[in-house]
């Protein structure tokens, strides 16, 4: 392990300077001539995959801009971070798109907020700022007051619909506000009778501006709780990753039984979110009695989670160094009590649900997404190991207290729902397996690590495996216990792309079951958006056009 | 001057304006024609009511020959009758022509300038004047000289676009198919028949005599009529012999595909009515023939219909289709008049024919309906045509009327007569009630594909709304057509008696009458005793139905809130919004794909080699006629069996 | 004549309160299924008559066609009743009511269709198209099935729907099978309530419809499923009995009951396994009529 890590950083060094920041992770300067053959030799060289990139504007600090791309290496348990220096002067970047399909939305992300282009990208179109926004503004720009407010005109022409397919074939739009998606988000099937013959995705409706709110307003320690309200489902997640990468930058131990109930509370997590989607995909399956099951069954878990923590939802138990709140003896054994009579009466259930051939003729085989396209837009989660692929942050870049205890990761080739469904559902097993070693393991220690200092402008990089996939958080520290840089990625941010993919050619009806398979988790991906301050405006032109189509 | 003569002259008048129309071109040509053909449907259908209702026959013999010492000069024998069969089929010809007639004044408009309107007016006057002869004459020589008349003007006017390579291809298919098929096929037949018939054309002398032959040699009389119901089903577009059907009636002017589907293909119907109920009696296996070629030909026909994108070729289908229909019901009644159950035959007879004025009157109307989108939009694809009801209320009003009577919705035209068809058949049990069924199942397709007609054409909102501006409905003589026609579909529907009356006075004269039978016509809804159809309960029931819900709506004004269209909330462009035709039952196409393949089989094997055999048969008589040598001896030979027959 | 009359009259006024009331009941049924407490049984009752007071929408400017078609569909219904026995004997039956009955439902779901797709909504096309599909798949397993009612007694003619009394044998015995599935298949019960299936068309062939026009879609649709399963009982259950309204009441809940289980404990098919089902149904039916023709 040891010498296959410093094996990795002389190869690296072949590209640029490479430092260690901590333990797990690399950064490696590299100039962006080098970029896109340290691109394709992490990616595809050595069986990493590319998971997220960063723009920084860090012109106060060194007079440049940043763009971090992250790579994970599972073999290895490394995350390796590309540096690449932008000077203000020359904003051009070579793009890694066309050596990694997936790469698309996260150089776009950066070129919409920081100005920052990237060369030869195939579709280089603003992916979440509005077409109405003004040309030149750029929100995440530290010259930029979080405050500030910007009018934008009324839409002239929105440069709407596919042109291959528009008009030709008849359009199903499936959202914003459409049964089968709970959150509002735009796709645009078109269809032929009742075969999708194309689609095009619209996302990033929902307008929160945690990034520039968390860098220019909150301190270090109220970060957690804004992170938690990144997602409804998977809330805890972030607020560990984020705590992670601070406590990575600042080299903090967190004692152990502060590790063993974060990874408590985020296998709770992991089981009601799978019971929710399932019982949503039965849903969609037509399957209401499924649905009526498993959401009966996820109450349980959720009244563990508020005997655990207080809250339902949104926990509110991490600080930085630790958690808020203990498990005591009387709690854990109920806890298990639950779980014995949950997993008894799930599996029991499940078997004959996965028994109905309804349930299996509907997703066998049904918006497949085989390895190949799987990697190039690397997936994460469980989209990505029901295509064959094995990857498990749990696993490969062990956290928390995953390393004390035993599990397997279930990986399907097939790459369809059903895979996905089965997935899931081995996972919400494991999950309750691993409950069950955490608290007869419960180690005797403080929850809280005692001190804490962060130290300014490093880098951190915070990793969970959240019920959807990996989630990412990137952080830069800054002095006067603020943040310098936040940049949270949720799992769906890179498995919704290859939605597109998975829907082509397949049957209308499948559609919606499709779309829920990566458990696509809007308000996460969309969670980064700038333009609370404008809400108001955005507001009024909503109205109008809402009104004059007779929404309203 | 009387109704006989009337009838004496109405050809001969008729046929003296052919040159005048011939002089003019444009307006003047298109006046002319359609005033000489309205005033001609005008006197047939006054002729034909006259006979149907009093039962008399109109009749008269023009005799030029001298010497009777030889038989063939007794072709010369010139004779028309107007008895009550034909007097139905010319009222069904009477009607359709005059709408087509007055329907064509606003159409033909259209070619101004591009084409001859002479032309198209000699072809169209001699059209309807040929099936006029088809229909009155009593002689079978005759009858052959009319039936090619009209063939050859029909096929003018298919290819009458002539800058149209499709309209060009189409009449020659049309023309190879009819004119060496089945044309050749019928001769051959009627030759044969006048031969045993003993050179005698009469048809009442032909009649006596294959009587007697079908008693003496089975075996011949059995082959004659193979050979004719062969050439006459080829001309019907039964399947497997029907796809030159859709290439032809679709290409000709909307008002002359009217006639086309609506009148042209019922003429070999008449004459196999004439054929197994004059020439010769009805026997099971020949009902079991017939009324199987009409199962496939209802089943097939329709199918293919319900997958086509062109809205006047998806029409012709349908004509395949509800031929099917009528061929049905005239096998039925054979295959009972053979059992000696006279009852059900004549119900079965009546279905048929019943079917036949009615498919006579939807049809051409959607023929015409087609035709005034295509007059106003020039488009027949039902992949771009949208949204024209705001425009053309009209059309669209009488297409609804049009595809409901063909989807055999009650209470119009077309659920009557299907209803006495399958009464006919499902009464008759055995095979029939099966085929009967069949036919059942096959009307939810029909009534499934004329929601693809009318929805795609007139409803929801235009493709792209700039482009119909200027759109409105069509001028006034189109119009009237329309709701004439539409207004005899809710007539035959409705008030049944009428219909019932004629068809009935029709069929006297094939030796089946009601008049015998009351006793088992007493349940059957419609067919009561006095006729009285309108009483029965049920179709006060069926009159609640339609019409409560349109009085509750226009009187009672129910208080309405405007939405726009639910798109999930997003902004679609309007146009954008669009279902085009081929999306419609593309699950059902899909999953019912083997009666396609089946289908495309007998298509490919019978309907293409068929065509290419008559196309190479067609080359081979043209390198013959451009060979001096053959030609000689062709006519040699000629000449020769004329002076053996004269000496005979 | 005029007490069949008023007999018909009373068993429409019966099915009317009827129809909404098993419905609450197939919704209790399954709810208890879920282990769910459900709706009080007359809450379908409660939702139509609420549906019926509030204003139709009229999405663009359909026409009136989308405006007539819900009321069609509910006469149609209605008026099918009339020839089809239900609480009580009575009915007008006459030669060839089948095919009346047959035509008034055929001609509802085309009407409705019609109405729905002049809205223009890509949705409700797609419903409507999805709704016509099966229904001529569904008229064709119709005409099998009363084929081998033919088959099965040489001398029973399909003259009238009632009484059928076809003697009990093998073949026939499958054939009410199957008819029976046809009434499960035609009253859009879960696996095939594909035109209106939720998480795709929301709604499909009703999604424009609100208030009262959406009250007399929903009710038509319930008369409908009601028509078809007294269809169904006067195949099999004794009339003209002192007891057959005990018969027919029994009867029709034992339908709800077995009806709302299995409907429970499935999932939603696509079109197309929905059509290939029945075309090998079909075929399937095709075998029996064999072997009815056979004499089995």
């Amino acid at each position: 392990m040891q010498s296959s890590a410093t094996k990795l950083v002389e190869e690296l060094g072949r590209f640029g300077i490479v430092e260690w920041i901590d333990s797990h992770t690399l950064i490696v300067h590299v100039d962006r001539s080098k970029l896109r053959d340290i691109a394709k030799y992490l990616h595809w060289g050595i069986g990493g995959y590319f998971s997220v990139s960063i723009g920084s504007d860090e012109r106060p600090l060194d007079n440049s801009f940043h763009v971090y791309h992250v790579f994970s290496l599972d073999h290895l348990g490394v995350y390796v971070v590309v540096d690449i220096r932008v000077s203000p002067g020359y904003l051009h970047v070579p793009s890694i798109t066309p050596i990694i399909p997936g790469a698309n939305w996260h150089e776009r992300e950066v070129m919409d907020y920081f100005g920052i282009m990237f060369d030869d990208h195939p579709e280089p179109k603003r992916l979440i700022l509005p077409y109405n926004w003004p040309k030149g503004v750029y929100p995440l720009r530290k010259d930029y007051p979080y405050n500030k407010k910007v009018y934008i005109e009324e839409a002239s022409d929105e440069p709407e619909h596919d042109s291959r397919f528009a008009g030709k074939y008849t359009i199903i739009p499936i959202g914003p506000y459409h049964p089968a998606l709970h959150e509002p988000e735009y796709f645009e099937l078109y269809v032929d009778g009742e075969r999708i013959v194309g689609a095009r995705y619209k996302g990033f409706m929902v307008h929160r501006g945690m990034e520039k709110i968390a860098e220019s307003r909150m301190t270090i320690n109220q970060i957690p709780f804004l992170a938690e309200r990144i997602c409804g489902i998977c809330g805890y997640t972030h607020n560990v990753a984020y705590c992670q990468a601070v406590e990575n930058v600042a080299g903090i131990d967190v004692p152990e039984r502060a590790h063993y109930i974060r990874s408590i509370m985020l296998e709770i997590e992991r089981i009601h979110s799978h019971m929710l989607w399932l019982g949503i995909a039965f849903h969609f399956l037509g399957f209401d009695t499924g649905f009526m099951i498993t959401w009966r069954l996820r109450e349980k878990v959720m009244d563990l989670a508020e005997m655990l923590t207080g809250n339902r939802k949104t926990y509110g138990l991490n600080l930085i160094g630790g958690v808020r709140r203990d498990i005591d003896l009387s709690k854990a054994l109920k806890v298990k009590k639950v779980l014995r009579d949950l997993r008894k009466d799930y599996v029991d259930y499940m078997e004959k649900i996965l028994g109905l051939k309804e349930i299996i003729y509907r997703t066998r085989g049904v918006g497949v997404l085989d390895y190949g396209e799987a990697r190039k837009y690397s997936v994460l989660g469980p989209t990505a190991r029901a295509s064959g692929i094995d990857t498990d942050v749990r696993k490969y870049h062990p956290y928390a207290a995953y390393r004390h205890v035993d599990f397997k990761i279930p990986v399907y080739k097939d790459g369809d729902v059903l895979s996905r469904i089965l997935v899931r559902h081995e996972e919400i097993i494991e999950s309750i397996n691993i409950i069950e070693q955490l608290l007869d393991n419960l180690p005797r220690t403080p929850i809280m690590a005692e001190e804490i200092h962060v130290p300014e402008h490093r880098i951190g990089v915070g990793v969970t495996e959240a019920p959807r996939g990996e989630d990412i958080h990137f952080v830069i520290t800054s002095r006067d216990n603020k943040i310098y840089r936040w940049r949270p990625r949720a799992p769906s941010y890179n498995n919704i792309p290859a939605l597109l993919v998975m829907l082509k050619d397949q049957h209308l009806a499948d559609a919606p079951i499709i779309i829920a398979s990566i458990d696509p988790c809007f308000s996460c991906t969309d969670h980064v958006l700038i333009i609370d301050v404008r809400t108001g405006s955005r507001k009024q032109v909503g109205l109008r056009e809402l009104s004059r189509r007779g929404l309203g | 001057m009387d109704l006989n003569t009337i009838f004496y002259l109405l050809i001969p008048s008729s046929l003296i304006f052919l040159p005048i129309i011939a002089l003019f071109r444009g307006k003047t040509s298109n006046y002319i024609v359609h005033g000489v053909s309205i005033t001609v449907s005008i006197i047939i259908i006054i002729l034909s009511l006259y006979v149907l209702a009093s039962g008399s026959t109109l009749d008269f013999t023009y005799k030029i020959c001298l010497d009777y010492s030889y038989p063939i000069l007794s072709f010369k024998v010139i004779h028309f009758r107007l008895d009550s069969l034909s007097a139905f089929f010319t009222l069904v010809l009477g009607i359709v022509s005059l709408a087509s007639s007055i329907y064509g004044i606003g159409y033909i408009g259209r070619f101004y300038g591009r084409e001859h309107i002479g032309w198209y007016g000699v072809n169209y006057l001699l059209f309807i004047i040929s099936m006029y002869g088809v229909l009155t004459t009593y002689n079978l020589f005759i009858f052959i000289i009319f039936w090619e008349l009209m063939t050859l003007s029909s096929q003018f006017l298919v290819s009458y676009e002539k800058n149209k390579k499709q309209a060009l291809w189409a009449g020659y298919k049309y023309f190879c198919v009819s004119k060496l098929g089945a044309e050749m096929i019928i001769i051959a037949g009627l030759v044969l028949m006048i031969i045993y018939s003993g050179y005698n054309v009469d048809y009442e002398v032909v009649a006596s005599r294959f009587r007697e032959l079908f008693l003496r040699t089975p075996v011949i009389a059995n082959a004659v009529l193979m050979l004719l119901f062969m050439g006459l089903g080829i001309k019907a577009a039964l399947v497997p012999f029907h796809n030159w059907l859709p290439d032809a009636h679709p290409e000709a002017p909307s008002n002359v595909s009217a006639l086309l589907s609506g009148v042209m293909i019922k003429m070999p119907i008449y004459m196999m009515y004439r054929l197994f109920y004059q020439f010769s009696q009805p026997t099971i296996y020949w009902g079991v023939i017939i009324s199987s070629f009409g199962v496939v030909t209802l089943f097939t026909g329709t199918l293919y219909a319900l997958v086509q994108i062109d809205s006047k070729r998806l029409l012709a289908y349908h004509s395949i289709g509800q031929i099917g229909y009528v061929v049905l019901g005239l096998g039925a009644s054979g295959t009972l008049y053979a059992m000696g159950n006279y009852p059900l035959a004549f119900i079965a007879l009546l279905g048929s024919m019943y079917h036949l004025i009615n498919h006579a009157l939807f049809k051409s109307l959607l023929f015409l309906t087609a035709g005034s989108v295509v007059y106003r939009t020039g488009l027949r694809d039902l992949n771009k045509l949208s949204g024209l009801a705001k425009y053309m209320p009209l059309t669209a009003l009488t297409a609804l009327i049009a595809s409901l009577s063909i989807a055999g919705i009650p209470p119009f035209n077309g659920f009557v007569s299907k209803w006495i068809i399958y009464i006919s058949t499902f009464c008759a049990g055995g095979y029939l009630a099966f085929y009967g069924l069949f036919a059942l199942f096959i009307s939810s397709v029909t009534a499934a594909s004329f929601v693809k007609y009318f929805t795609t054409i007139f409803t929801r909102s235009p493709f792209e709304p700039g482009s119909y501006k200027k759109l409105e409905e069509v001028p006034f003589p189109m119009s009237l057509a329309q709701v004439m026609l539409a207004a005899l579909c809710i007539l035959f529907g409705i008030v049944v008696v009428i219909p019932l009356k004629l068809i009935t006075s029709a069929i006297s004269l094939l030796g089946l009458n009601i008049i015998q039978y009351q006793y088992i016509s007493f349940g059957i809804g419609f067919i009561e005793v006095n006729n009285i159809g309108v009483n029965s309960p049920l179709f006060i029931g069926f009159i609640l139905a339609i019409i409560l819900p349109i009085l509750y709506i226009l009187i009672a004004r129910p208080r309405y809130t405007s939405y726009g269209i639910w798109s999930c909330g997003t902004l679609v462009k309007e146009g954008l919004l669009h279902y085009p035709g081929r999306s419609y039952f593309r699950g059902f196409k899909e999953v019912f794909s083997e009666a396609y393949t089946v289908g495309k089989a007998v298509h490919e094997v019978l309907g293409v080699t068929s065509i290419n055999y008559s196309l190479k048969f067609f080359k081979k008589l043209q390198r013959i006629i451009e060979d001096p040598v053959a030609m000689i001896v062709l006519t040699l030979v000629v000449v020769l069996l004329i002076i053996w027959a004269v000496g005979w | 004549m005029i007490w069949v009359f008023i007999g018909a009259l009373a068993n429409i006024g019966f099915i009317l309160l009827a129809a909404p009331l098993l419905d609450g009941l197939e919704r209790k049924i399954k709810a208890w299924l879920q282990n769910r407490r459900g709706p009080p049984i007359p809450q379908t009752l409660y939702d139509i008559v609420k549906l019926l007071r509030k204003p139709g929408g009229l999405t663009g400017n359909p026409g009136l066609l989308y405006r007539i078609a819900p009321y069609m569909f509910f006469t149609n219904m209605v008026i099918a009743f009339l020839f089809i026995p239900t609480l009580l004997d009575y009915s007008l039956s006459f030669i060839g009511d089948i095919i009346v009955v047959y035509y008034l439902i055929t001609a509802s779901s085309i009407i409705l269709a019609m109405g729905s797709i002049s809205t223009g909504n890509p949705f409700a096309i797609t419903g409507s198209t999805r709704e016509i599909s099966l229904s001529m798949a569904g008229k064709l397993l119709t005409g099998i099935t009363l084929a081998i009612f033919v088959a099965v007694n040489k001398s029973f003619l399909i003259t009238s729907l009632f009484p059928i009394i076809p003697p009990y044998r093998l073949s026939s015995i499958l054939g009410l099978i199957v008819f029976a599935i046809l009434v499960y298949i035609e009253g859009f019960r879960l696996p095939f309530d594909i035109p209106e299936a939720e998480p795709e068309i929301a709604g499909g062939v009703i999604i424009e419809y609100t208030g009262r026009d959406l009250g007399f879609a929903i009710y038509s649709l319930l008369l409908k499923r009601l028509l078809y399963t007294s269809i169904l009982l006067n195949l099999v259950i004794p009339r003209y009995t002192v007891f057959s309204p005990i018969y027919y009441i029994v009867g029709v809940i034992v339908f709800s009951i077995l009806f709302s289980t299995i409907e429970c404990f499935s999932g939603r098919h696509r079109i197309e396994y929905a059509l290939s089902f029945m075309k090998k149904l079909s075929l399937a039916t095709g075998v029996v009529l064999v072997l009815a023709v056979l004499g089995y």
